[in-house]
Formats: C-alpha cells, structure tokens, sequence
C-alpha cells in the first residue's frame, strides 16, 4: 500500500516547543505500551478495513471501513479512542492512570465487538443470508492492541489489579453472553461454526483429551525421568541427547514417521491392532507430542532438583533426614517452582501442536484449521485457530496462577 | 564419650584416614586440624556415618555407631557445616524446629525451644522467627545454623568450619559468643578447622592430622610449648608466644588501679599521683574518662575532670573478659604500658600491665 497517494487522512502533529519543559513534564508522560498499541490501533481504524463483505462465502471480499459501518457506534469507537490515545500521554498521580486505561480498554473491545456483530446483522438482512461479514484487519488490530494494554495494566499496576482482573473478567463475561445470545450469529465465523456446531465440540474435547493425556504421560514418565538424570549422572547424557534431537524434529515429520512405524508394528502383532492401535489416529498423535512434552517437563525436573544448594542436603541428612523426608520436606518444595513451569511450557506447547495432529486424522480443531486451508476459508480457519489460542492462554494463566500460590515463599 | 579405634578410610588409591584412634572424653571441646586434605572432615562425617569407615570402630559411649540406625544416630548429634545450608523455603524458626519435630516433639515445646535457642544465640526471637534464610548475613545465617545443632540439645556436637565463610570480625565475635555457650552447656564438641587461631582459642584438646594420620593429640597448651616434630611446630607458626596470650584471660592479670574522680578539686589528688605517678579519672558509673599525672597538675585547672588527658575507653580500655593477646594489641596500638580494665558496662575494674602480659 502506497500511504502518499491516499485520500489524506488526518495527521496528528505534536509541537511541543513553545510550552516550558517542567510545565510539560508535568502534565505529559507517555505509557509506553498503551501509548505504541493505541496509536497502532489508530492507524489500522484510518487504513484498513473493519470487516470484509462477500457477496457469498467464495466470493472476493470487499472491505469496509469502520466509518462506513451500519449505525452509530463507530463514532463511539473513534471517541473513546481518542480519549485513550489522550489518556496514555497525559499524567495521572497514582494507580487511575493504569485503572481508567484498562476500564476504557474494556469498554472499547465491547463496543468493537459489538459494532461487529450488528453490522453483519445488518448486512444479513440486507443483502440475505448467503452474504458473509468478516472481520478484518480494522477489528483484529485494535482487538490485539486492547488485549495488550490490559495485559499491561494488569502486569504494571499491582495497587490496582484487583480492579483490573474485575474489568478483564467482566469483558470476558459480556463477550461470551454476546457469543451465545445471539448477537454475533451473522458474523462469517459464527455462520461456519453453526454449519457445524456439533462437529466443533467434538473436535474441541478431542483436542483437549489429546494435548492433556499426552501432557499427563509425558508426566508419568519425564518427572521419574528427570529425577533419575539429577540422581544418576550416568543417565543425564543419553536422555538429554534423545529428548534434545526429538525436540528438533519439526511435529509434522514426527507424525508422518510414526505412521509406517506403527502400521507395521500392528501388522506384525495383530494384538496392538484390537487394542484399537492404528497408524493413523490418536495413537500416533498422543506418542508424538508425549515425546514432545517430554523434553521441558524432565529438563526442569533435573533442573529443578539441581537447584538445590548440596550444602542443603548435607545438612539435612547430617540432622537426620531420611531420604524420604529429605525429598517430600526439602527437594520438592525447592524444586517445585521450576518443574511446574516445565509442565507449564509442556502444556501450552502440546495444545498447539495438537492442532497439527488433525493432518493424520487424530482430530482437534486442526480439522478446522486445514479444512479452511483446503477450502480457502478464512473464517473456517479462524474457527479452529482462536480457539486453540484461547486453550493455550487459559492454560498458561491456570497453571501461573498454581505457581504463584504453591510457591514457598522462601524462595526467590 | 566418644572413641576412635583403627578407623581408617580408603578410597580408590588413597587413604584419607589411616588407623586413627583416639579419644574424646564428656564435655571436651576437641578440634581436628590439620592443612586441607589432611582427612579432618573426612575423620568427622565417619562419625556420624555421612561417611562409612572402611574399617576400625567409632563407638559413643561405648556404643558402636554402626548399631544404629543412621537416622536414629545423626538425630542424637548436633551438626553444623561452614555452607550452613539453612533450607530456603523455611523460616529461620522452622529450621531450627527441624531435629526436634523429626523427633516428634509437641509443639509448643518446639515453639519455647526455639526462642531460648535464638536468644542464646543474640539473635531476637521477635525479629528472626520469621525471616527466611535469604534475608540473613553470612553471620546470621551461621548462628541460625549453631542454633539448628543445639536444637534437640544433642550431648554432641560436631561441627565442620562453622565460622570458616565469616568476615573475620564477625567470626571473632561468634567465637567468643561460641565459648561462651559451651561454658553454659559443657557439650561434647568436635571441632574440624584449619584456622590455628581458632583452634587455640576454642579447644581443650587439639588434635593434629596429616595425610590422614594422627601427628599430635594434647591440650594446646602442651601442644605449644612441645609440639611433636616440624610439621606441628611449622603449623603453629612462629607467633606462638602470642597464640598462647590468645588462651590467657586479661581477668586473672587484673591489678588494683589507683583512680580520682572527675569533681575532685585538684591539689586534693596530688599526693596520690605523686605516689603512683597517674590516676584514671572516673565519671559516672565509673567509666574511665581519663588520665592525671604529674603534667596534669601544673595545668592550673580547679579539677581533676578538667585538668585530665582525656581518653575514650571504648578504644583504650580492654574488657575483662578478653584475652591477654587484645590487651597487648591495644597497648601497641595505644602506646602504653597500662590499660584499663573494664566490665560489659565499661566500669572500670582494674588494670592490666605490660610487664605482667610479658611475664606471663
């Protein structure tokens, strides 16, 4: 996109000279993050388009511009914009700098959701229930930029967070009643996930089952595992080795290797194969991301367990401890912050890769994903890809928020 | 009483103790020392089986240690190590309350065990229950560690360079502290070291090792004045004379000292300091502020506090409950012949003379 030969939009120009530095220090001070996200935001408002029209679902798309949007409330959306472009540059003395960011930021991803939808209500009655509203580039930036700006708050304002959680929360809340009541139906997304409602949950559970037995396996076997490299140095070596080259096959390859393997392992014992063991489906999938979970959650088992200061330990058994005592009391505890981390990073990295195990027919929302590939559907993409973003936030959030609780508190 | 028979340790291709045999009566403060690597450490974890002897009997109260269970064995003895190894995640409290719940005491009596033990240990119970280990000194840390040992008030106590990571002004002032202690509590003490200073400071019996044998076992004061061959002489070092000051308290050197107080009008002392050519000047609660003598008297002063050279005693003065070794350091520092001797209070009690530190 060539930006000079635009329609001329508007430009802000900053002069700040004429004004004494102290008399400006005082009332300016730029928020670095909100003030960057909301000023992308801005640009992605004046130079994109909010949602995409299509005649029908294979159509070309033609965008529309937010100000060209059905109703009124894009004019709230740009309002309440430049409030928060203003909000993020000028001073507020204590934590309602960052709280009325974020309630602000709040209200704003409402109302651009909600301005979504009632555009393609509109455009559904208009143009009938073949045509397809999308979002675009306008909805899905400054979507992203408010997401930043309220993790941002949330991290920077510890005075203010409970506030903040409420507003998150509550955004949430709102969003998923408009979800289910309805009021988004006509968006492209929501048209391809009623065409299949029943398949998406399906495919969901199958997901979840996939990436969280998998991540339970790699638990059974890699917190033994890595207690055993930490114990025995002769162990360290050739496990590390092993988990180190799997880690460095990419998940696709992994899957199409396994496929021969076990189909020729079913053939020549017939009794895997009416235990239910194909060369396609769940088995291959679950063996290929246990292998990859493997890898964080016995590396930060070791690590964990050799973070334990040996002077510790000389101390315990010196006073008594048994070898029981000494790793329930003394190891686990110490060690427990970084091997839940390991499981951390072992579950949010196998909710992603499960979306590549629907290409071997071990379902998920991959289905979704590569069927929209196929089909050149955007929206069918999106159906199985936000999700699977949302699985591996919620489950990056859940298991920060055990650590933070299960952490000693004697520990840095 | 503990006893050491033939205890030998061997590892592929070396002896790090070889048939060691040697005795540690009830309530003796015996340190192992000896140049690193000379099987000190080594000697004292076989005590309480953190090493097993290759071969020999360590028995406690003519009991062998191999008859307990190792669990059983180490809960009976206290066991502080100069890394401290506090465990993080516990509160200074917790961990000093560790032997005794291993122990299945109740806890309260955990709770009033722990108190007494950290006031023991100057550390206010108030202020250190509940830090963690992370927001101690190296100091600190150690005496939580002295105070983890004595939690169950084992008989014995064995203790592996516990002042050895600490600035040496705190590792004096733990020492004494450390002293002090076992004055009260007449524990069994084994003592691994390699710092000589210390070694005379603290012990009773001193044993020397070397490569793993033993060299000499004897009170320091034997071990000074005959120690056994070059190797004990050279590790002693050539200042011997003033280790031994280290071991001699400036209490048993104290003399009466001539004194005036501050309001005394000056011609009333006179004679005094004629008599004994210098007075300390008191003021209240006896501190020491000063000194007269015969050039004091010619200053025209109407008093004894006016007309003194003052002197600040928290510098000048020793206390009696130091080593004969500070005295001297202070008079060297200070340039005189006689130092005032003073209580925690810093009244005066008497005085100490070179001559006498010199005779001694």
């Amino acid at each position: 996109m060539c930006l000079g030969t635009g329609p001329g939009f508007p430009l802000f120009h900053f002069s700040l000279s004429p004004v004494p530095s102290s008399f400006m220090s005082r009332l300016l001070s730029i928020s670095k993050v909100p003030f960057s996200a909301a000023v992308l935001g801005l640009a992605a408002f004046l130079l994109t388009g909010f949602v995409t029209f299509r005649p029908n679902r294979i159509a070309a798309g033609k965008a529309v511009h937010l100000t060209q949007t059905h109703g009124d409330l894009w004019i709230a959306v740009l309002g309440l914009w430049a409030v928060l472009i203003t909000l993020s540059v000028i001073r507020i003395p204590g934590r309602w700098q960052n709280i009325s960011i974020s309630i602000l930021s709040s209200v704003l991803l409402l109302t651009l959701v909600a301005s979504a939808g009632r555009h393609a209500a509109f455009t559904a009655a208009q143009a009938g229930s073949i045509a397809r509203t999308s979002l675009g580039p306008a909805f899905w930036t400054p979507l992203f930029a408010l997401i930043v700006i309220l993790t941002d708050t949330w991290l920077n304002e510890e005075n203010g967070r409970k506030i903040i959680s409420l507003f998150i929360i509550a955004t949430c809340g709102i969003t998923l009643w408009m979800l289910v009541s309805g009021r988004l139906d006509d968006l492209s997304i929501m048209q391809e996930f009623a065409n299949r409602k029943q398949r998406f949950f399906d495919e969901m559970i199958a997901h979840l089952l996939l990436a969280g037995s998998s991540v339970a396996l790699a638990l059974l076997i890699g917190i033994p595992l890595g207690t055993l490299a930490y114990r025995k140095r002769r162990v360290y070596n050739p496990t590390f080795f092993i988990l180190n080259i799997f880690q460095t096959i990419p998940s696709l390859a992994l899957f199409g290797i396994l496929i021969p393997v076990l189909a020729a392992l079913t053939l020549k014992f017939p009794i895997l194969s009416s235990l239910g063991m194909k060369g396609i489906g769940a088995t291959p999938a679950i063996i290929a991301l246990t292998v990859y979970s493997l890898l964080p959650v016995a590396r930060n088992t070791y690590t964990g367990f050799a973070t334990v200061d040996p002077a510790v330990i000389e101390a315990g058994t010196g006073m008594g401890m048994t070898k029981r005592q000494l790793l329930f009391r003394v190891e686990i505890p110490i060690a427990s912050p970084v091997i839940l981390n390991g499981i951390r990073v072992a579950l949010v990295q196998a909710i992603g890769l499960t979306a590549v195990a629907a290409l071997i027919g071990a379902g998920g929302m991959g289905v979704f994903i590569f069927q929209g590939l196929g089909q050149a559907a955007n929206d069918l993409i999106l159906l199985g890809a936000i999700p699977t973003i949302l699985f591996a936030v919620v489950a990056d959030t859940a298991l920060a928020g055990v650590m933070a609780i299960t952490k000693p508190e004697g520990i840095e | 009483m503990i006893s050491l028979k033939g205890v030998t340790k061997e590892y592929p291709g070396t002896k790090a103790v070889n048939d060691l045999t040697f005795d540690v009566i009830e309530g003796e403060f015996c340190v192992l020392i000896g140049p690193s690597g000379c099987g000190k450490s080594t000697t004292l974890r076989m005590i309480n089986r953190l090493i097993p002897a290759t071969s020999g009997s360590i028995t406690i109260q003519g009991e062998d240690v191999t008859s307990y269970r190792p669990e059983e064995l180490r809960r009976q003895i206290g066991y502080a190590i100069q890394s401290v190894g506090l465990f993080p995640h516990m509160t200074v409290a917790q961990n000093v309350g560790v032997v005794p719940r291993l122990l299945d005491w109740e806890s309260a009596r955990v709770d009033s065990r722990i108190d007494q033990l950290l006031e023991m240990l100057n550390l206010d119970p108030a202020t250190y229950r509940n830090k963690f280990p992370r927001q101690l000194s190296g100091g600190e840390a150690q005496r939580v560690g002295v105070a983890r040992a004595l939690a169950a008030d084992p008989g014995i106590l064995l203790m592996d360079e516990p002042f050895g990571a600490i600035d040496p002004i705190t590792r004096e002032s733990l020492q004494t502290e450390f002293a002090r202690i076992q004055k009260e509590l007449k524990k069994t003490i084994i003592f691994v070291t390699h710092d000589i200073d210390e070694a005379i400071r603290l012990a009773t019996r001193i044993v020397v090792l070397r490569d793993g044998e033993l060299v000499q076992h004897d009170t320091p004061e034997n071990i000074m004045t005959n120690p056994a061959g070059r190797f004990v002489t050279e590790f002693i070092g050539t200042d011997r004379a003033l280790k031994r000051l280290s071991r001699l308290p400036v209490g048993h050197y104290l003399r009466p000292a001539p004194t005036a107080k501050e309001s005394d009008p000056l011609p009333s002392v006179a004679a005094s300091v004629a008599e004994h050519r210098y007075l300390w000047v008191l003021g209240r609660n006896n501190t020491v502020v000063g000194w007269l003598d015969a050039n004091s008297l010619k200053s025209g002063e109407p008093t004894a506090g006016l007309a003194m050279t003052c002197l600040d005693f928290r510098i000048a003065a020793v206390a009696a409950d130091s080593t004969l070794k500070e005295a001297l350091s202070r008079m060297l520092q200070q340039g005189i012949r006689t130092a005032p001797v003073i209580d925690h209070k810093g009244a005066l009690l008497g005085e100490v003379r070179l001559g006498d530190i010199l005779d001694a």
